[in-house]
């Protein structure tokens, strides 16, 4: 299947935003962590300084005051705690807001060794608490004396609830953003289609109505990316036409200047065949009136099976009700009883003159071959248009029928009168890709069906 | 009878005319559009034929002008085969039938003959008057059933007089309607031809089939049976 050029382009942009969004999303959510975790660090490093600032070291051990002056290290379970190791990884001091964090000791956190100048930012769940924990290894020294320092261990730990929570409702932030973003840019999209693909459809628009006749050519002003195309197809639809004209031209001009000579050779025989006439004079009479028919037929052909571009549908009705007025006036003596049930909607895709040239032939033979009652009667099935006309002429023999219906059938050896006509008929629906059938009429006569496209 | 031929191909116009005049009719003959609708209205003609493909001015616009101008006389037109919008245009624009080309010289005058009848409200081509019966097919006039042995001229202005039963018809009509346009006219010879005629039709001069109507022309008596 071949997609058209808006699918195309939609169908891509459904495949690669998300992909696309998806991946600067991930960016901007891990962005954010990194800046909110360096913050994190930054906060917990002071924090590590004011409870350095704090400490004292009194006749060699470590000194706290009760109150720090972060309040949250002294309200139990504020999610800030601050420890405070020995050389053996003795907690030495802890804040009043771990008391319910239950045991804590050195392997909580680090199982290494004091080493000064050691110091980290790092994450850890305990009790069941994601903490966050900046880990400095410091040597207090003690009194004057070089070599008398006091290894400590400090450690400050900070629940990570409030992160996930910002990181959570930054998530949702950052994703209904997106999917807006994502939303956004189809609908910016299909305008821009809309408006980049207008000339496109004002191309389809336009040749649409040069098959449907209104126009001979595509006008207007296009794009200048399109312009050459239009200008090509102007071209090619005026060779085109100029190119049919042409042999038109051509075919009428042959048609006349061969059928007038035959006319006078035919005239000529019929006036000396009264007077001379021979077996001679007879063939020759019979074969001019073959060539005759061979010329009409064939050109005939040729024209009608040179459809152009257009397929402008010609409205059946007006036309069949004005060959019948008229074959009323010819056989006025008859009387004839005529039924039309057209609905004027009702049209054929097919040239104005070949549709006089069908139902004229047709309806000619039902007034010629005795008919007092003739019924149009059409049905529509799908793209096709059947019209029938029943008649209660005196009917078309099987022989007859078989003659007419051979498609193709070369018109010397048709018989004459209704054969010839019909054929040609036949021919001129067949090169529109439609049917003629013979059938009996359900007033006694002949039932002529006519399929053509709609 | 006097016909009009318009057709451009002269050798199709001389073949025309001559089967025409061999059927004893009066033929003039115009080559193109114009010269057409001039004879046309300057003439009077029982009937025209009329090609559709002419110089100068088409059939078709032909017909319509001197249908205009109230030229009521019946018109044929010759076509192609292969042109029913062109037969059903000339029908519109005033004429009575068509003919398709090639044009076979029986067809044709079957076609003129019932023209010509239908144009004189006649529905049959054999007009009877008591024992004279007039055969406007085979151009047979009979009296008491034997056949009348009657010249072109005599026939044609009894047919144009029984066209005419009941009416006066001039003597200037007579000719107009007898002789072609290139004829030396003499109305005198329309005597001869009329005591010609009443000495064959009626030898004893019992039924006085054509009266004179002192200074004005000459008139059908005879009438047909009612169920004609």
């Amino acid at each position: 299947m071949i997609l058209s050029l808006r699918a195309r382009l939609l169908l891509t942009s459904l495949l690669l935003l998300p992909v696309l969004l998806g991946i600067a999303g991930f960016a901007l959510e891990s962005a954010f962590k990194k800046s909110q975790r360096a913050s994190e660090e930054a906060r917990l490093t002071s924090h590590f300084y004011l409870i350095l600032a704090a400490a004292e070291i009194i006749e060699g051990n470590l000194w706290m005051p009760d109150q720090l002056t972060e309040p949250r290290f002294g309200q139990q379970n504020s999610g800030l705690y601050g420890f405070i190791l020995d050389q053996n990884n003795q907690v030495i001091w802890r804040s009043a807001s771990s008391n319910l964090l239950g045991t804590i000791n050195s392997s909580t956190f680090s199982e290494t060794e004091i080493t000064p100048g050691l110091s980290f930012f790092s994450e850890k769940i305990a009790q069941d608490e994601a903490l966050f924990f900046s880990l400095r290894d410091i040597e207090w020294e003690i009194g004057d004396q070089e070599d008398s320092t006091l290894p400590l261990r400090f450690i400050v730990a900070h629940s990570q609830n409030e992160y996930i929570a910002a990181l959570s409702s930054y998530r949702k932030q950052l994703w209904q953003w997106l999917l807006f973003l994502t939303i956004s840019l189809l609908v910016a999209q299909l305008i821009i289609l809309r408006i980049g693909m207008a000339p496109l459809r004002a191309i389809t628009r336009d040749i649409d109505s040069i098959k449907t006749g209104e126009k001979s050519k595509l006008q207007g002003q296009y794009p200048r990316e399109i312009g050459p195309l239009t200008e090509n197809l102007n071209n090619l639809l005026q060779s085109e036409q100029q190119q049919r004209q042409r042999y038109s031209n051509t075919l009428a001009d042959l048609a006349h200047s061969l059928k007038t000579p035959l006319a006078v050779m035919q005239n000529t025989i019929l006036d000396e065949n009264e007077a001379l006439q021979t077996d001679s004079t007879n063939t020759l009479r019979e074969q001019l009136d073959r060539m005759n028919q061979i010329v009409g037929h064939q050109l005939k052909r040729a024209t009608s099976a040179q459809q152009s571009l257009s397929q402008r549908t010609t409205i059946i009705a007006p036309i069949a009700a004005r060959i019948i007025d008229s074959l009323k006036k010819v056989y006025r003596d008859r009387d004839a009883n005529i039924e039309m049930l057209l609905t004027p909607e009702m049209g054929w895709q097919c040239d104005e003159r070949d549709i006089f040239e069908v139902l004229g032939n047709v309806l000619e033979n039902a007034f010629k071959y005795g008919a007092t009652k003739i019924s149009i009667h059409a049905e529509q099935e799908q793209s096709m248009l059947t019209v029938y006309i029943d008649d209660n002429g005196n009917g078309i023999s099987q022989t007859q029928q078989h003659a007419i219906l051979q498609r193709g059938a070369r018109a010397d050896t048709a018989t004459t009168g209704q054969g010839i006509g019909l054929s040609v008929c036949v021919d001129i629906i067949s090169s529109y890709g439609g049917s003629l059938d013979i059938a009996s009429s359900p007033d006694g006569g002949a039932r002529i069906q006519i399929a053509l496209p709609c | 009878m006097r016909i009009l031929i318009v057709e451009d191909e002269p050798t199709l116009q001389q073949q025309l005319a001559e089967t025409l005049r061999d059927a004893k009719y009066t033929v003039d003959t115009a080559s193109d559009g114009s010269e057409g609708l001039y004879y046309g209205s300057e003439y009077e003609y029982d009937l025209a034929i009329i090609d559709l493909g002419l110089p100068k001015l088409d059939g078709v616009s032909l017909i319509k002008q001197l249908r205009n101008e109230n030229y009521n006389y019946p018109i044929l037109i010759l076509t192609a085969r292969d042109a029913w919008q062109d037969k059903v245009e000339g029908l519109e624009a005033g004429a009575d039938d068509y003919l398709v080309k090639p044009i076979h010289p029986e067809e044709l005058k079957a076609r003129l003959n019932a023209l010509l009848r239908r144009s004189a409200g006649q529905a049959t081509p054999v007009f009877r008057f008591d024992d004279i019966s007039v055969d406007t097919s085979a151009k047979l006039v009979c009296v008491n059933d034997t056949p009348l042995e009657l010249t072109s001229y005599e026939y044609n202005t009894l047919e144009y007089l029984i066209h005419n039963a009941g009416k006066v018809v001039s003597k200037s009509e007579l000719t107009e309607h007898l002789y072609d346009q290139d004829y030396d006219r003499d109305s005198n010879v329309i005597e001869v031809f009329v005591g010609r005629l009443r000495k064959k039709l009626d030898p004893n001069g019992i039924r006085k089939p054509i009266a004179t109507v002192r200074g004005q022309g000459y008139r059908f008596t005879l009438t047909q049976p009612a169920d004609q």
